[in-house]
């Protein structure tokens, strides 16, 4: 009986494990790293407290991590408040974090420290204020993905890999990724010429803003729309660059896709193998957090 | 004392149902495969890194079967890289000779041959983080199979009485003669005055049979491939019964030489005139063929870029 019990549950571990591995077939990411974050950042939970007294210290802590593969050189970030209530010593500046490397595994972390201090809220009891916390910051993603190269496509020759589609959900460690793409290999004159349909996502919450004006969403200036939504967009398939429909995306809904090829003809004579299509995004992007704070009045 | 002549008695009978006679032929022309190509182990290594800048790939290669290798266009090719990160520095666009490799022989019938052919990459430094590709080696080579078989003969099969006889006609299997192509059986139709056989070969040996005038098509580098009139063929030299060749009495072939197989097997006929043989007799049955064969080995590397 217990024999039989034990087969039964070597069975089911089976299943399972076998369930289990087919969920996450999608292992290679497209990227050594993994993640749909660039830059993580929280305030700190006593800081500012939840309740203060009328003209006390508030002290603010914000904890900035880059969790993503990019480095983040002039970011800003800025402190919203509502000044009739509190004053704090600064309210912008710059911020530069490095981000996950081969040598560096885990990305920079800084934490960003305001003094402020609650004014008096008159005859009330107390007041609700709302801080926010912005970081708009330059990035960067790339994506390397293997993909198979299938110079004779009619061929029935043994071929070490198979033109299909990929999907990645895992991100490549950046707000922006490459989710799928679709290779095609069009038999042209004595050869293939390779095309691609990449699909590019937003997958975090904040806001995509073109390189050089996402410092404007910090420091409240206004931004074109023209430049807001933008990507600037660049495909190369083992070092040579893509001819693509567009340079630059436009993820107003989300998503967008492109259609990219390779402007040489491979030849049949090389056969089938596998080669890295490096899909590289350049972007601003910028993020709000906000926290409710109670301030009190000490009669 | 009765145990001891037990136990004597024991092993006298066990050495002498052991002992095989002196002189015993023993059959070399078996087994199904031709050449046997694999990578060394850890040549290369599963992981290269990109400021090694080169990297050997070494395939052992070795003669399973009964007919010898290594002529002028017998060769070896690697592909499966992109080239412009993996670059072969000698022989792998025109191949790599097989070097001479006897096959079995009555005086060696279980003793394969082996030597090694050797590669040399050189690796550029990689733009990304690590390049995984499956390298594919392949070798294309000629060959030949000989399956020997003893048949019957009748010349009057149907004849009145229940006479006995020294043979029946009858069907015969061969399984495999030591080449990655195989006479499966022969089936055998004595009729009044000629004997039919009806002989079928398959493909056993895993890899892709070819005429022998394509083998520059095989590598993976030609400008053409083997296309549908070289693929899948093989050429009858010949089928001789006792002394006498009957090849020119063979139907089923292309061009009266080649034998196209679907599916890897297909059959033909040839038949022998009976009217002057006398009486059933056993006579031996040759059938020589003659082909090009690929057989391929893939190994996983991955080209990781150190900083």
């Amino acid at each position: 009986m217990s024999r039989i019990f034990s087969s039964k549950k070597s069975v089911f571990l089976t299943i399972l494990f076998l369930f289990v591995l087919s969920c996450t077939s999608d292992i290679f990411s497209g990227s050594e790293f993994t993640g749909s974050k660039g830059l993580n950042f929280y305030f700190d939970n006593n800081a500012p407290p939840a309740y203060v007294y009328e003209e006390s210290a508030v002290p603010i802590r914000i904890f900035v991590e880059n969790t993503g593969a990019s480095n983040v050189v002039n970011g800003v970030y800025s402190l919203g408040i509502e000044e009739q209530y509190i004053k704090v010593d600064k309210k912008t500046d710059t911020i530069n974090l490095k981000g996950k490397s081969l040598e560096r595994p885990y990305g920079d972390q800084t934490q960003i420290i305001v003094e402020g201090k609650a004014k008096s809220v008159g005859s009330q009891e107390g007041i609700n204020s709302v801080l926010s916390f912005s970081l708009c910051y330059p990035y960067e993603t790339k994506a390397n993905i293997i993909t198979c190269i299938d110079s004779n496509p009619s061929s029935k020759e043994k071929k070490v890999c198979t033109v299909n589609p990929q999907s990645f959900s895992a991100g490549q460690a950046a707000p922006i990724g490459v989710t799928n793409i679709v290779p095609r290999m069009i038999i042209e004159k004595n050869g293939v010429r390779p095309q691609y349909i990449i699909t590019i996502k937003n997958l975090d919450k904040g806001e995509i803003i073109s390189s050089d004006y996402v410092n404007y969403f910090c420091t409240g200036k206004s931004i074109p729309t023209e430049q807001q939504n933008v990507i600037d967009v660049e495909v190369s398939l083992s070092d040579e660059k893509l001819v693509c429909n567009k340079n630059k995306l436009n993820l107003k809904d989300g998503s967008d896709e492109l259609f990219c090829e390779l402007q040489r003809i491979i030849p049949s004579v090389e056969g089938s193998y596998n080669s890295p299509l490096t899909v590289k995004l350049s972007y601003g992007y910028a993020q709000t957090i906000t926290k409710k704070i109670r301030i009190e009045s000490k009669n | 004392m009765r145990k001891i002549i037990l136990l004597l008695l024991f092993l006298a009978i066990f050495i002498s149902c052991t002992t095989t006679g002196p002189g015993e032929p023993t059959s070399f022309r078996t087994g199904s495969q031709g050449v046997y190509i694999n990578f060394v182990t850890n040549q290369p290594p599963l992981k290269i890194y990109d400021d090694e800048s080169r990297a050997s790939v070494l395939i052992e290669v070795q003669n399973l079967g009964a007919y010898s290798v290594g002529k002028q266009l017998d060769k070896i090719y690697l592909s499966g890289f992109d080239h412009n990160i993996v670059q072969p520095l000698d022989g792998a666009f025109n191949g790599k000779q097989i070097p001479n490799l006897e096959g079995k022989t009555a005086y060696t019938p279980t003793t394969s041959s082996r030597d090694f052919v050797e590669f040399v990459l050189s690796i550029n430094p990689l733009s990304v983080s690590k390049y995984p590709f499956k390298t594919l080696a392949t070798a294309c080579y000629g060959y030949q199979t000989i399956a020997e078989t003893i048949v019957c003969i009748d010349p009057n099969p149907f004849t009145r009485g229940v006479e006995k006889k020294a043979c029946i006609p009858a069907s015969v299997g061969l399984g495999t003669q030591g080449g990655p192509i195989a006479v499966g059986n022969v089936n055998v139709d004595a009729r009044k005055g000629k004997t039919v056989f009806t002989i079928r070969v398959s493909n056993v040996g895993g890899g892709d049979v070819f005429r022998r005038d394509a083998m520059p098509q095989c590598s993976p580098y030609a400008q053409k491939e083997l296309d549908f009139n070289e693929l899948d063929f093989v050429e009858v030299t010949d089928v001789i019964v006792g002394v006498e060749s009957i090849k020119p009495t063979c139907k089923g072939l292309i061009n009266n030489n080649f034998l196209r197989l679907q599916g890897g097997s297909a059959s033909f006929n040839c038949e022998v005139n009976t009217m002057n043989a006398g009486s059933e007799q056993v006579r031996p049955l040759i059938v020589k063929l003659d082909y090009a064969y690929r057989t391929t080995a893939f190994r996983d590397v991955e080209i990781v870029h150190v900083p």
